[in-house]
């Protein structure tokens, strides 16, 4: 550090000895600021990252409807679109619902770089089990597909997608509705459709997503049995697509609809209310840490302008000596700066120490079967953007008034003190 | 080429600053002022008549309104204000009637800022600068005291010192021995003569007590701004 230089911070850490506890409690501001700040932003982008890993991570990407986005125009509407005379009455078509043919939309999307595909048809079955009957859910896989786009096959706590090939009709609970039926591992239960078609299953699985409404309700069986049950022979409903590129999964579901006509939905699309939810909440907390931020900057403004006033003889004896304006203003911006980093050194440890806390802390979800843990990021973006809030502000909360000192005019002092 | 000492260390030629305002002030008029290298002058004056306002035109710490000041041959009208604090700092040493030492300081601490500031040398040669020029005023064993642990005298000859370190050409002094007892307001003259005689500096000093002005080199009185009496430069 040059003389003058280390002159200048010399003079600077000498006004703030001088007021020890109200340099204190500007630095305990920032202090709070930032670690506040910090935890926050950890929890925030940590209920948002695990919510994306839980909900958006154990389901597709993209998911490929048995519908279409705008209802398919009539024939006489698209060959006489602006005519004059208008038909009333035109009844549409009676199709049976679902993506039928599936085999070469599959195979097309196979094609395209990135992309993992499956095909699944879920219909409303009851099970009955021992007297106890359950209405459920029931998905028709193909297992070698959709162990590349669920997690189905992890979270399953016995058996595995193979054991469905390992007898005549297999079928996999969720954790809740085996407990419902009382069934386990071997049971054979009674499948039975809305139309009637009723079927022997064997359990040769269980799921724990560790979501309760999931696996209450969900049973898995191979495709094709539950196309026989569902009597939908070679039709799907869904297909759901997994990305090697999670973000891109809205151009992605552009291209797909483009491509294959069916109403394609991206996560974001499909949880477009949560994100919402998820930006305002940002919002909130972000303009709250930020008003902590704001204040604790005015706590600095108060004692470096306070120290400015105080020091008006020495500004001006400084002046007359031959100090610069801006080595006055130096003086004391540093003094804000150094309020402002400090104040984000311990920040940065109290956040640091709160997103322990909190990280610690076990809460039970209704939604979730486990109790988890707070989710809390630890990400050096976290820390950097409070740490540049702080000191930027720390540092315009130190300029305004190391520039009016800097101004002052030593002869209208030094006449003052005469 | 040896560079030409300035026979005149400071000129100033029909200098007036009035301050604006509804009714403006004039509290310097039409002031022509030549002073010669390693001249004492004493400025006196009753309160009012523009000795102090002088003296800080003549230091660059104010602007006049009209009329020129040459220092040392430098035209000051040409210089922007980062140029005048590096002029005072250089050539120019200030002491005013009040010490204005810095508190938290010690007296060697105080004459080490101007040092400090101006650079060019070691931290060692400073120290030993900063300790001659405390050993020259008499005041070496009070190196490490703080300015509230000083008398009056003590503290006016520290920010005198203070003043010398950087070894300036010109010392401008505003009423130096205003808050002091007679014995230390003599002591204090003395320095400032000794500075001048001895070490061929120019001091120019403001006072109301026309018997320390009587032993500078020079009186120069104003009255309401204007220079009404000039007991010319010395023979010497």
């Amino acid at each position: 550090m040059s003389y003058p230089l280390r002159l200048i911070v010399g003079i600077a850490l000498t006004h703030i000895r001088g007021r020890t506890r109200q340099t204190a409690l500007s630095v305990i501001g920032v202090t709070t600021g930032v670690g506040f700040a910090i935890a926050m932003a950890a929890l925030m982008e940590g209920s948002q990252s695990d919510f994306i890993s839980r909900i958006i991570d154990a389901t597709p990407h993209v998911v490929i409807k048995d519908e279409f986005r705008n209802p398919p125009l009539q024939p006489v509407q698209r060959e006489f679109a602006d005519a004059a005379v208008a038909l009333r009455g035109v009844k549409p078509k009676d199709e049976l619902r679902g993506i039928r043919n599936p085999g070469p939309k599959l195979a097309a999307l196979d094609a395209m770089p990135g992309i993992a595909a499956a095909p699944i048809l879920r219909g409303q079955v009851v099970l009955r089990y021992g007297g106890k009957e359950v209405a459920a859910s029931l998905i028709g896989i193909e297992p070698k597909r959709e162990r590349a786009v669920s997690q189905v096959e992890t979270d399953m706590t016995a058996g595995s997608f193979d054991d469905l090939f390992g007898t005549a009709n297999g079928i996999i609970l969720g954790h809740g509705l085996a407990r419902k039926l009382a069934a386990e591992v071997g049971s054979t239960l009674s499948v039975t459709s809305p139309n009637g078609v009723m079927l022997k299953a064997k359990v040769v699985g269980l799921v724990d997503s560790g979501i309760v409404s999931l696996d209450e309700g969900t049973s898995y069986a191979l495709l094709k049995k539950v196309q026989v049950l569902l009597e939908r022979p070679n039709i799907v409903n869904e297909i759901r697509v997994r990305l090697a590129d999670v973000t891109q999964a809205r151009d992605v579901a552009g291209r797909i609809e483009t491509r294959i006509g069916y109403r394609s939905e991206s996560w974001q699309e499909a949880n477009q209310g949560v994100l919402e939810v998820f930006a305002i909440r940002n919002i909130i907390i972000y303009t709250v840490v930020g008003g902590i931020l704001v204040v604790a900057a005015f706590g600095i403004f108060n004692i470096v302008s306070t120290i400015t006033f105080e020091k008006a003889h020495d500004i001006a004896i400084l002046k007359s000596l031959g100090f610069r304006e801006s080595d006055i203003r130096t003086v004391f911006l540093f003094e804000g700066l150094l309020m402002g980093g400090v104040g984000t050194l311990l920040g940065w440890a109290v956040g640091y120490g709160l997103c322990r806390l909190l990280g610690s802390i076990q809460i039970q979800v209704r939604a979730f079967s486990e109790a988890a843990a707070l989710p809390v990021i630890y990400e050096p973006a976290h820390y950097l953007i409070a740490g540049a809030a702080a000191i930027s502000a720390a540092a315009i909360a130190g300029y305004l008034p190391a520039r009016r000192a800097a101004r002052l005019n030593p002869v209208d002092i030094i006449r003052g003190a005469a | 080429m040896p560079v030409p000492v300035p026979v005149r260390a400071i000129v100033a030629e029909k200098v007036s600053r009035v301050l604006p305002g509804a009714v403006a002030t004039t509290l310097v008029e039409g002031v022509d002022l030549a002073i010669g290298g390693g001249e004492f002058v004493a400025i006196t004056g009753p309160s009012g008549s523009g000795k102090s306002s002088l003296l800080y035109l003549l230091g660059l710490l104010d602007r006049p309104t009209s009329g020129r000041i040459v220092l040392q041959g430098q035209d000051t009208a040409a210089l922007d204000r980062d140029q005048a604090a590096a002029f005072r700092l250089a050539r120019l040493g200030f002491v005013f009637q009040f010490h204005f030492l810095l508190p938290e300081f010690t007296v060697a601490e105080n004459v080490l800022i101007p040092l400090r500031r101006l650079g060019g040398r070691t931290r060692a040669e400073m120290r030993e600068r900063a300790e001659g020029i405390l050993a020259s005023l008499g005041i070496a064993a009070l190196r490490h005291r703080r300015p509230d642990q000083l008398s009056g005298g003590e503290r006016q000859r520290a920010a005198i010192a203070r003043a010398l370190a950087n070894d300036p050409p010109i010392l401008l002094a505003d009423e130096p021995t205003g808050n002091l007892d007679s014995r230390n307001a003599d002591l204090v003259f003395a320095v400032l003569a000794r500075l001048a005689r001895e070490e061929h500096r120019t001091v120019v000093a403001v006072t109301h007590d026309l018997a320390l002005a009587a032993r500078a080199d020079r009186r120069v009185a104003l009255m309401d701004g204007r220079i009404v009496e000039d007991s010319g430069a010395p023979s010497r």
